[in-house]
């Protein structure tokens, strides 16, 4: 997937995370995007293993050949190595479909 | 008109429509075995999927090639992720473009040589415990 910020843009790894409530991106994806993270909107988060911080900023996302403009957070840890596609902003844009046993995924922009 | 109570739910048909799902016949299960996964899975896109003509099997991608989805950059992490672990690494396919302790570094160097738009990967050892989740 890549996500852009203006001129900027960066290609990257993520998994889809249904139990996710927002996309969340590793700090260093948003400095080769030359944000500032801690002038993002600020945000806990709550998991099994504990809390973490991490700040928002509206960005484009293009995965998998659907584009979506979209609030997207950054971890203000840079030690927390996730790159997560979650429901808002993402899951809530587009059709999924998952057929594990086959290893196949449908995929499509929800208006398509 | 006859009347089927479920738990939840009252649903009403007519005789003849009750005959019919009362003479459909059981289908069998469309379940079949799997002979051989594709290594890397299929993306189908969902119009295609759910088309009377249905995607071929065993096709597909998003309408990207390799180069696109990754997969290259993919093997390439899995065979030298000893060599980079803890490093920000920019790559173009199967070439590594740029390696710095920070990603904007890495896209800075993978620019220099001419790579516009690189995947930028940051290095880890993989785990050998199943992942939990969060």
């Amino acid at each position: 997937m890549s996500l852009s910020a203006g001129p900027e843009t960066v290609k990257l790894f993520a998994n889809v995370d249904t139990g996710a409530d927002y996309c969340l991106f590793e700090r260093g994806f948003a400095e080769a995007l030359l944000i500032e993270v801690e002038r993002g909107t600020p945000s806990g988060f709550s998991t099994a293993a504990g809390e973490f911080r991490a700040y928002g900023h509206e960005l484009t996302l293009v995965a998998l050949g659907v584009e979506v403009h979209a609030l997207v957070y950054f971890f203000e840890n840079p030690h927390i190595r996730r790159n997560v596609l979650g429901r808002n902003g993402w899951l809530n844009r587009v059709r999924l479909g998952l057929v594990d046993y086959d290893s196949v995924v449908y995929l499509s922009a929800y208006d398509e | 008109m006859e009347q089927l109570t479920t738990h939840s739910a009252t649903f009403s048909l007519s005789g003849s429509r009750l005959a019919q799902v009362v003479r459909k016949p059981v289908r069998r299960s469309r379940r079949r075995k799997v002979r051989g996964l594709p290594i890397w899975g299929a993306i189908v896109p969902m119009p295609k999927a759910f088309s009377k003509q249905r995607a071929p099997k065993g096709a597909v991608s998003a309408g990207s090639d390799g180069a696109a989805s990754g997969t290259r950059e993919q093997e390439w992490v899995r065979s030298h992720w000893r060599e980079y672990a803890g490093l920000w690494v920019a790559l173009d396919g199967s070439r590594l473009v740029g390696e710095a302790t920070g990603a904007r570094d890495a896209l800075e160097k993978a620019r220099a040589s001419g790579v516009v738009s690189p995947f930028l990967v940051h290095v880890t050892e993989p785990s050998e415990l199943p992942f939990g989740g969060w």
